[in-house]
């Protein structure tokens, strides 16, 4: 893969972009880029090297790029959201659904949306919860804005129901296993098989 | 099976196992499931000892708890193992056995008794036995305790009395008056005269007042602490 220059700014891109992701111009197909073979630019885009990803459609883009060289729609960065509860009756543990709005484009999302229904921004991308209160934390911020409660800003917090595992058996047995175990006291598949084929409701009398 | 010697008597032996599955019961259930895996070998030798010759051992397993608290799970019958062929299966169905459930204190022993005494007891042999093991930690609650549950059975003994004439009654075909043995492992009643030994301590009205019946206490509500199990062997083969 060769590199190619934005004809409008100059600036280096692959050369099967679309945009230019610096100055969002559009590579018409009429009009040839300039398009040079010597050495690649460092700092093209690659899926490896890519920190950052178009809230549009998804694209890797490099970390200085201000705009998506696949779509060429502008990247901003996404603005702090956070819920806050209408008052002090409201549960906080779960903000009602239309005060979260999407970081990229303002539209309201549900709770348990993954991506916002307007732009199609990745919300689990930034979305991370109290795990005290279980509310949206803001992202980039070490503290849950609802209980106060410190937050790792480096790890991203899934829902509880989500990621609870349902072992009924704290059993060092159930913890390789990755089933739900239930706790037989000692009794054997065997012999549970035996119980359930031989035992039966009883006859008419 | 085994073949008589001309001229020895020859014995057929049907046991019925009655054992309280509810959750008082996991510590002396799991002394019983133990037992079960050497009762066969252990029942034999003792009645070779007494020079007895047994042409078939047949058990089967009752399973019970409360109607009312446990639906479909209060009653489960087994039918005969035939032993030494069955043991396998018959061991591996008594230890997948779980306690669980009961409610209250009271359990349905009486009707696990009932359906006990109309099994369909063996009709071949020289010299026949019908042996009911009961175990039980609780007392029973009177019979026809459990009707509101839809799985309360049709044909039960509606009282105490119909429940004693099933046992006693031998024109009814149940049990043979010979043959018939019950083996009580249930608690003692209070003291006499301060209770409905009917309603509220049946176990004490069997004992007293029904034939063939040997009786070992066990202490209510606390869970069997020990099986004398060798107890119960010797008191099988001494009632054959």
């Amino acid at each position: 893969m060769g590199n190619i220059y934005c004809t409008n700014c100059g600036a280096s891109m692959t050369d099967d972009s679309i945009f230019c992701m610096e100055c969002g111009f559009r590579l018409d197909a009429d009009v040839q880029p300039a398009r040079f073979t010597e050495t690649p630019v460092s700092g093209s885009i690659s899926a490896g090297t890519a920190n950052k990803v178009c809230p549009f459609c998804g694209a890797a883009m490099d970390d200085d790029a201000c705009f998506c060289c696949v779509c060429g729609k502008r990247y901003e960065e996404p603005a702090p959201f956070i819920s806050v509860p209408d008052s002090p009756a409201v549960d906080p543990v779960l903000p009602a659904a239309e005060e979260r709005v999407c970081p990229a484009c303002g539209a309201s999302f549900d709770d348990d949306s993954k991506f916002c229904s307007n732009c199609g921004y990745l919300f689990e991308e930034i979305l991370r919860r109290c795990p005290l209160c279980n509310a949206i934390v803001a992202p980039g911020s070490n503290t849950c804005v609802v209980c106060g409660n410190p937050v790792d800003t480096g790890t991203v917090i899934a829902k509880p129901e989500e990621t609870a595992e349902p072992v009924i058996c704290s059993s060092p047995a159930a913890k390789s296993e990755p089933a739900v175990h239930v706790d037989n006291g000692g009794i054997t598949e065997k012999e549970l098989r035996a119980a359930e084929r031989n035992f039966h409701k009883p006859p008419k009398l | 099976m085994q073949q008589g010697n001309l001229g020895q008597m020859t014995y057929t032996v049907d046991l019925v196992f009655c054992i309280d599955a509810t959750g008082s019961m996991n510590p002396v259930l799991n002394m019983v499931k133990e037992n079960a895996l050497s009762f066969y070998t252990d029942l034999m030798d003792a009645l070779n000892a007494k020079g007895k010759r047994v042409e078939s051992v047949r058990i089967k397993v009752i399973a019970f708890r409360d109607y009312l608290e446990d639906m479909d799970d209060a009653m489960l019958v087994t039918d005969f193992f035939s032993l030494p062929d069955d043991t396998e299966e018959f061991t591996d169905t008594v230890k997948g056995i779980r306690a669980f459930g009961g409610g209250d204190i009271p359990e349905d022993g009486l009707e696990a008794l009932g359906y006990a005494i109309r099994s369909e007891w063996s009709a071949i042999g020289t010299k026949r036995r019908q042996i009911i093991v009961l175990w039980s930690d609780a007392p029973p609650h009177p019979i026809g305790f459990g009707k509101e549950s839809k799985y309360y059975p049709e044909g039960m003994a509606n009282d105490f009395r119909e429940l004693t004439d099933w046992w006693e009654n031998e024109q009814n075909g149940y049990v043979n008056r010979r043959a018939k043995r019950l083996i009580l492992y249930t608690p003692a009643g209070k003291e006499p005269g301060s209770y409905d030994p009917e309603t509220e301590y049946p176990w004490d009205n069997i004992v007293n007042n029904w034939n063939n019946v040997i009786h070992f206490p066990s202490v209510a509500g606390g869970g069997l602490k020990e099986i004398q199990y060798q107890e119960i062997i010797s008191a099988i083969v001494q009632s054959i």
